[in-house]
């Protein structure tokens, strides 16, 4: 899953780029409204993690700039604020939960998680294909059973294919879910890894459509 | 007399018993002059009658004052004596209750005598052809009876009429004061969060400026009470943001496997523990600036320079003019501080090469401009508020320091202001009171030093 995290404060933020991190996710920082737009408008997020108050305008803004569009988002407001006037506006101008200051990262990571599951349609915590299944909280993989070992990046990888089994989903899409905006990518990453995938689940679990992407079979 | 109704009443009251106390006693003097002359009028006829009667042979002189007690109307007229003295002085006859004693011995006419202890008027007329003198007098004390049940038959009801009255006026000063009555209602009932006015227009035109000042006094409850909201809720902001910064960080060392990663953590939370605790300072002397509003007694004096040049660490990019250089001020050496160094903090981060001070001596100016990227005109007015950081802010700022500066400046008398500087930067001006500045230099003369 890729993130952006919008926080001014630049120790919470730097703590949210390492927590969430930590957690197997992709995770761009930005301090500001106008950097946010700027993000969001350039690449793709699955979930967006706002603060309220920054200082050259108000996080509803970025939300609702990121509900005008057609953009698919999961969007979880942080709010140090004690008017609940705060979170319902928050809430009817489309955000998907809110967490008051101080949080906890963990109950940050489910609620996320939660957000996803609801954005892709489905209620379990498990992710299964066939048969596949996949825990996005431990990070773990099963296959008939088995315990499947994958790298980090390689469940990204099923992970982002396995949520939406029946849709393409494009190579520059899997990307972006796999590096930051720092990281160096090598032109054939994605491809090691869906060889590296292949050899583990088998040849024909994961379909390549030439020219699109890749999807489930 | 604290009360209006018992003042209003009082007054009332006592104009209104003036009043009729007046009326009565010109009734009193108007009724007994009257009575006077219609009782003298009736002795004169009586008499006269008499005389007429003796004169025309219908009566004669023996039965002449029953004749004048006979026909009395009223019990007061058979109080009329009738005396018939024969010309050679001889008492002819005389009604009932007539003193044997001559009425009068004054010639025909209205004359007083005292008879028997009385006081008696008398109208005596003489008549030669008859040969004898008739006199018809009555007792003034009769008299005198008669005016006072007279008057008391007026005054009397009047006196009925001014309790009566009384009871009016209470009600009607009651009445009166219905609708400050129902102000004062009104005002108790309020919550007292209630930031709506009281109604206006009022009921009456004597109280809307009393229910204005009353509203104004509301208005600025209301705008303290959601100053107080607003600060408090930025300051709770303010400090669950660095909480919230802790508790991840500590999280991330707490768990994270990679020795790095910890380390880094360990170091932001020491980073965000000193930013915090400055924070908490800050917080403490702005309440601490805003509770004390008046200046110590304990005054300092030093020239503008001296201590500029001490809050701002003497920061080698200050630059004095003529004008600043002749200031001496009377200080509090806690306020001073508080204004001078926030300002000069705030001026030497944004500084690029020079930060000006200087001094209008027409305005009673205090100036200190920088040459940095300055406030867009939008904000100016903001960044006195607590908590208001420019885009531009620094991360370690609370944004506190000017409010700290303003609320210290407001305590010495002094106010504080924000332009832009004519290099863009930001001018801060603080108007001086003309008493803290010290007359051993004549401000006003820049050659002066």
């Amino acid at each position: 899953m890729r993130l952006l995290v919008v926080e001014d404060d630049p120790i919470l933020r730097d703590g949210l780029d390492a927590g969430l991190s930590d957690l197997g996710w992709t995770v761009e920082t930005v301090g500001s409204v106008d950097e946010a737009l700027a993000a969001l408008r350039s690449s793709n997020f699955d979930a967006l993690v706002l603060d309220l108050g920054l200082p050259d305008g108000e996080g509803l803004d970025v939300l609702r700039y990121a509900r005008t569009g057609d953009i698919d988002i999961g969007v979880i407001i942080l709010t140090a604020r004690d008017a609940a006037t705060d979170r319902i506006d928050g809430l009817d101008a489309g955000a998907d939960d809110y967490l008051a200051k101080p949080f906890n990262l963990d109950e940050l990571a489910a609620r996320l998680r939660a957000i996803r599951r609801r954005l892709l349609g489905r209620a379990a915590p498990m992710l299964r294909h066939g048969p596949l299944v996949m825990d996005p909280k431990a990070r773990r993989a099963w296959l008939s059973d088995r315990d499947l070992i994958l790298s980090r990046r390689e469940f990204a990888v099923l992970e982002a294919l396995v949520e939406r089994p029946v849709q393409i989903v494009s190579r520059s899409r899997i990307e972006e879910r796999l590096y930051g905006w720092q990281e160096d990518i090598s032109s054939n990453a994605v491809e090691v890894h869906i060889h590296h995938l292949r050899a583990k689940l088998g040849p024909d679990f994961i379909r390549t459509v030439r020219g699109v992407g890749y999807t489930l079979s | 007399m604290r009360s209006i109704r018992i003042r209003l009443f009082a007054i009332i009251a006592l104009c209104s018993a003036l009043a009729w106390g007046a009326a009565a006693v010109w009734i009193q003097v108007r009724a007994a002059s009257e009575i006077q002359q219609v009782l003298d009028r009736r002795l004169m006829e009586s008499a006269q009658m008499v005389s007429s009667l003796l004169q025309a042979g219908q009566l004669t002189a023996a039965d002449a004052p029953e004749r004048v007690q006979g026909m009395a109307a009223s019990r007061y007229e058979r109080q009329l004596s009738c005396q018939i003295w024969s010309l050679r002085g001889e008492l002819v006859s005389r009604s009932d209750g007539a003193p044997s004693q001559r009425l009068t011995d004054a010639p025909d006419g209205f004359s007083e005598r005292m008879v028997d202890g009385e006081r008696w008027r008398t109208y005596s007329v003489s008549n030669p052809q008859a040969g004898v003198q008739v006199l018809v007098g009555d007792k003034l004390h009769m008299r005198d009876r008669l005016v006072q049940s007279i008057v008391i038959g007026l005054v009397g009801p009047a006196l009925l009429g001014l309790v009566a009255l009384a009871f009016l006026i209470w009600w009607s000063v009651d009445r009166g004061l219905a609708p400050v009555r129902a102000l004062t209602g009104a005002l108790i009932r309020r919550d007292v969060d209630d930031p709506e006015p009281l109604p206006t227009p009022t009921a009456v035109r004597e109280l809307e400026p009393f229910v204005a000042a009353l509203n104004s006094l509301i208005d600025r409850l209301a705008a303290a009470r959601s100053r107080e909201a607003a600060f408090t809720a930025a300051a709770a902001h303010e400090l669950r943001t660095p909480l919230a910064g802790l508790r991840l960080q500590a999280q991330v060392a707490a768990s994270s496997r990679d020795d790095e990663r910890r380390r880094h953590a360990l170091d932001q939370i020491i980073a965000s523990v000193d930013r915090t605790s400055t924070l908490v300072t800050q917080l403490l002397e702005l309440a601490r600036q805003e509770s004390e509003p008046t200046v110590q007694p304990l005054r300092r004096e030093a020239s503008l320079e001296e201590l500029v040049r001490e809050f701002a660490e003497d920061d080698h990019r200050l630059s004095f003019t003529g004008a600043a250089l002749g200031v001496r001020l009377q200080v509090d050496p806690d306020r001073i501080g508080a204004l001078l160094g926030n300002v000069l903090t705030n001026a030497r981060q944004y500084a690029d090469a020079v930060i000006m001070v200087d001094f209008d001596p027409e305005r009673l100016i205090l100036c200190f401009e920088d040459d940095g990227p300055g406030v867009p005109d939008a904000d100016l007015e903001r960044i006195g508020q607590p908590f208001h950081r420019g885009r531009q802010a620094s991360p370690g700022g609370s944004g506190l320091g000017l409010s700290i500066a303003d609320a210290a400046a407001s305590a010495h008398g002094w106010r504080l202001s924000y332009a832009r500087a004519d290099s863009g930067g930001l001018k801060v001006e603080v108007m001086v009171q003309a008493g803290d500045l010290s007359r051993s230099v004549d401000p006003s003369d820049p050659a002066a030093h």
